[in-house]
């Protein structure tokens, strides 16, 4: 039976959207990142961060749950009123504007130094940008339908890639088991948590899930295959490369897929993942912009936000251009500017929340 | 209107051939092998192996009978990247980096500083892979990539990848990738052992007697056939060659390493009855080694147990090893022993020529160690040498061919 669309999406459509903002992250140079921290004991660092933001999630998701039909922005506005709530807003439509400028401009400079690198930067960057335009325009219920039939080749290319590098693994490089040991990977876990950010941001989109229930499950279903996929890419990274080179490696997903070969034949493979992560991180962007539209509209309450995704997108471009260098664009902005600002955001903004939702609901009750 | 979409649709498509970057494939040349010598001051001289996808081959459509199969030149250039303009002097295709898969240096050129910072160039370009197989020769590399004539393939680049995995599989040269080399000398515990080569301007008799495999290349006597020799091992410390391996040597470094595994390796031991023979067997290793290392004194204990399965493939002294089980015991035990001085004269030079390993028995430390800091605390490197080694071999004896005594044999 064919169903009439109503603009909702279901909790398949719903992970793999989540799946997509998220999981690519192993691709780009966010594992540098984190392996300059983690040292060999990165592949936990994903597992201490998923505990970290359960709890604050939780908060979410059951405040969420009482305001019913309410997304992210619109519950921030309910529970802390005008004025506060279009701060806090606001600070999330940045947060999303910058990390989707970053991100992307991490990924151009990848393209661009290992495929491409004649082509201007700028002529690139408008290149990704309009394709992910045109696929945001088309509503968030095309996107989780293109993230789902896309998900399998993506997961697809992945052990493809597992398989390819198996004769090159020694697990023997995971050792000393703790790395930098267990507080300092503890800590820079907390100041990298907004790496999974986008589960928060994400929220936005709770009314547009067919049901609470699945929204809940969905969200459990999304961070164990995220968490499960980035642990399995970081013991990949650390046992093919082995600490500290890996940490010298600017692009381990790329450098991996150069590094194997189909057998003595077929040595180079790396424009067949090229293919795979391209498409992934196309759809990747126009979440991100689909998502910073929707964000920036609920927060100056426009109805029609897919009219706001074109002057958006022309906003992320510039900013994209600003840093110099995929270097100054990762360890300055990202890490520096917003990573080491936002995580605290995740983290405590559920909780700011719920205590003020407490105070009011009991000066509620009292009136009642 | 569908109409208009679809012209529009067809007109992007010409613009989504590539721009700046597309290229033509007959426009490339593919440089196949890259040789690196030291130049003038800081230079270095980069010889570089162009293959000729259509030179060389037989009547074929596509192929251009009367062009050779490769183009060799040299340039003088401060690093390896330096020369892809230059070079475009001499050929008039764009050159791509993308199927290098032989990196030769020259002794002289590996035994200095400059190697290391120069691998760095290499590995920075885009399209040059860590799986790239590092081979050390004697003389000049410029003079190694010319030397080397090989009969059976028409193709260079055929010829090393060939070899490359001919080799591993025997073990007289070790997994010499790119790779290896780069992380270990960034580890810096590990030594790297790469293959060592010649093109042997003399043919016939060898500068000693090394049996099967206890050659350095250029001293094996051998004639006729491609002048090449590879085999044995430059040991890289820190991004430096320091020393060398002959063949023999390179197994039993590979045998030492916990997890090798090896499906046939070709040794001869001397006859523990008839003196003067040797018997010949095939080695095999297929299980880890056991490895127990004691870190808990200022030197290291290091005791290491090798299962090897022996076969028999030759006895040409003549002595019954395979029915008469007591001869049987005293050839298995001149097998260990032999076996376990060779083994313990190897470690003595790691120890003092070298001052470092190349067994990766540094992996097994590393488990010792909780975190990082602690483990490179404890400075595995420079205990190394001091290290109170222990070593057994055991060996199986698990098959004699398809004879059982040995034709002509002796009566007991």
């Amino acid at each position: 039976m064919i169903k009439e669309s109503d603009g909702k999406i279901g909790i398949r459509e719903f992970v793999s959207i989540i799946v997509f903002s998220i999981i690519l992250k192993v691709a780009d140079m966010t594992p540098n990142l984190l392996f300059k921290e983690g040292m060999t004991a990165t592949w936990m660092m994903p597992l201490i961060m998923g505990g970290y933001i359960l709890l604050p999630l939780l908060i979410l998701l059951s405040l969420l749950n009482r305001y019913k039909s309410k997304g992210l922005i619109e519950l921030i506005y309910s529970i802390t009123g005008k004025y506060v709530g279009f701060i806090i807003s606001f600070v999330l439509t940045i947060i999303s504007l910058l990390g989707t400028a970053v991100n992307l401009r991490d990924q151009v400079d990848i393209l661009n130094t290992l495929f491409f690198p004649k082509t201007p930067i700028i002529v690139l960057l408008i290149i990704i940008t309009i394709s992910c335009y045109l696929i945001a325009k088309r509503g968030l219920e095309a996107l989780g339908r293109t993230c789902w039939l896309l998900l399998p080749i993506i997961i697809a290319s992945f052990i493809l890639l597992v398989a390819l590098a198996l004769g090159e693994v020694n697990l023997e490089y995971i050792y000393p088991i703790w790395g930098p040991g267990l507080s300092q990977l503890f800590k820079s876990s907390l100041l990298h948590i907004s790496i999974f950010g986008e589960l928060f941001l994400m929220t936005t989109f709770y009314p547009f899930v067919r049901d609470d229930k699945k929204y809940y499950r969905g969200t459990f279903y999304s961070l164990f295959i995220i968490i499960t996929g980035m642990v399995l890419s970081f013991l990949l990274y650390i046992t093919v490369f082995d600490y500290p080179t890996i940490q010298k490696v600017a692009f381990p997903f790329q450098s991996l897929s150069l590094y194997v070969s189909i057998g003595y034949f077929i040595a180079n493979v790396e424009n067949l993942f090229l293919l795979f992560w391209f498409i992934g991180a196309i759809m990747r962007f126009s979440i991100y912009l689909y998502v910073t539209a929707a964000i920036f509209a609920y927060t100056i309450k426009i109805e029609e936000f897919e009219l706001l995704l074109f002057p958006i997108s022309l906003v992320i471009i510039s900013l994209a251009l600003i840093p110099e260098n995929s270097i100054v664009a990762m360890r300055i902005f990202r890490e520096d500017y917003i990573l080491k600002f936002t995580w605290s955001i995740f983290i405590f903004l559920p909780v700011f929340l719920w205590v003020v939702d407490r105070l009011k609901g009991r000066a509620d009750d009292e009136i009642y | 209107m569908k109409f208009i979409k679809l012209i529009i649709f067809l007109i992007i498509v010409l613009f989504i051939s590539g721009c700046w970057d597309r290229s033509e494939l007959e426009r490339q040349a593919y440089i196949v092998a890259i040789g690196l010598d030291q130049g003038r001051d800081k230079n270095v001289e980069v010889t570089y192996l162009i293959a000729n996808p259509q030179g060389g081959g037989g009547p074929e459509v596509g192929t251009a009978q009367g062009e050779p199969p490769s183009e060799v030149i040299t340039l003088e250039v401060p690093d390896i990247v330096a020369g892809l303009d230059l070079l475009n002097a001499t050929v008039p295709r764009e050159i791509n980096f993308g199927h290098i898969s032989t990196l030769i240096i020259s002794e002289k050129f590996a035994r200095g500083e400059q190697l290391i910072y120069n691998l760095d160039a290499a590995i920075r370009e885009r399209q040059t892979g860590r799986k790239t197989f590092v081979i050390v020769s004697k003389e000049k590399a410029s003079d190694f990539i010319r030397g080397n004539k090989p009969l059976l393939e028409t193709r260079a680049n055929k010829f090393y990848d060939f070899m490359r995995i001919r080799l591993k599989k025997i073990g007289i040269v070790g997994p010499a990738k790119l790779h290896y080399l780069l992380k270990r000398t960034e580890s810096k515990d590990e030594l790297f052992l790469a293959a060592y080569a010649t093109v042997a301007k003399k043919e016939g008799k060898g500068k000693k007697q090394g049996y099967e495999d206890d050659y350095l290349p250029g001293e094996i006597p051998k004639k006729g056939g491609n002048p090449t020799q590879i085999i044995g091992s430059a040991v890289f410390k820190e991004g430096k060659m320091v020393g060398r391996l002959t063949g023999e040597e390179t197994r039993l470094a590979l045998l030492l390493r916990p997890h090798y595994k090896t499906a046939s390796m070709i040794f001869t031991f001397p006859d523990p009855i008839s003196k003067g023979y040797r018997v010949t067997m095939r080695l095999k290793k297929h299980r880890d080694s056991e490895l127990k290392l004691d870190l808990s004194e200022d030197d290291p204990n290091i005791k290491t147990t090798i299962s090897i399965v022996a076969h028999i493939l030759a006895i040409v002294s003549g002595n019954n090893y395979t029915d008469n089980l007591q001869k049987q015991e005293l050839l298995k035990k001149s097998i260990e022993d032999s076996l376990e001085n060779k083994i313990k004269d190897l470690i003595d030079k790691t120890q003092k020529d070298f001052r470092g390993e190349p067994f990766l028995w540094v992996l097994e430390a590393r488990k010792k160690f909780t975190t990082f800091s602690e483990y490179r605390n404890y400075n595995w490197i420079g205990r190394y040498p001091y290290a109170k080694v222990e070593v057994k071999v055991e060996v199986d004896l698990k098959g004699f061919g398809k004879q059982v005594t040995p034709t002509g044999h002796r009566i007991d």
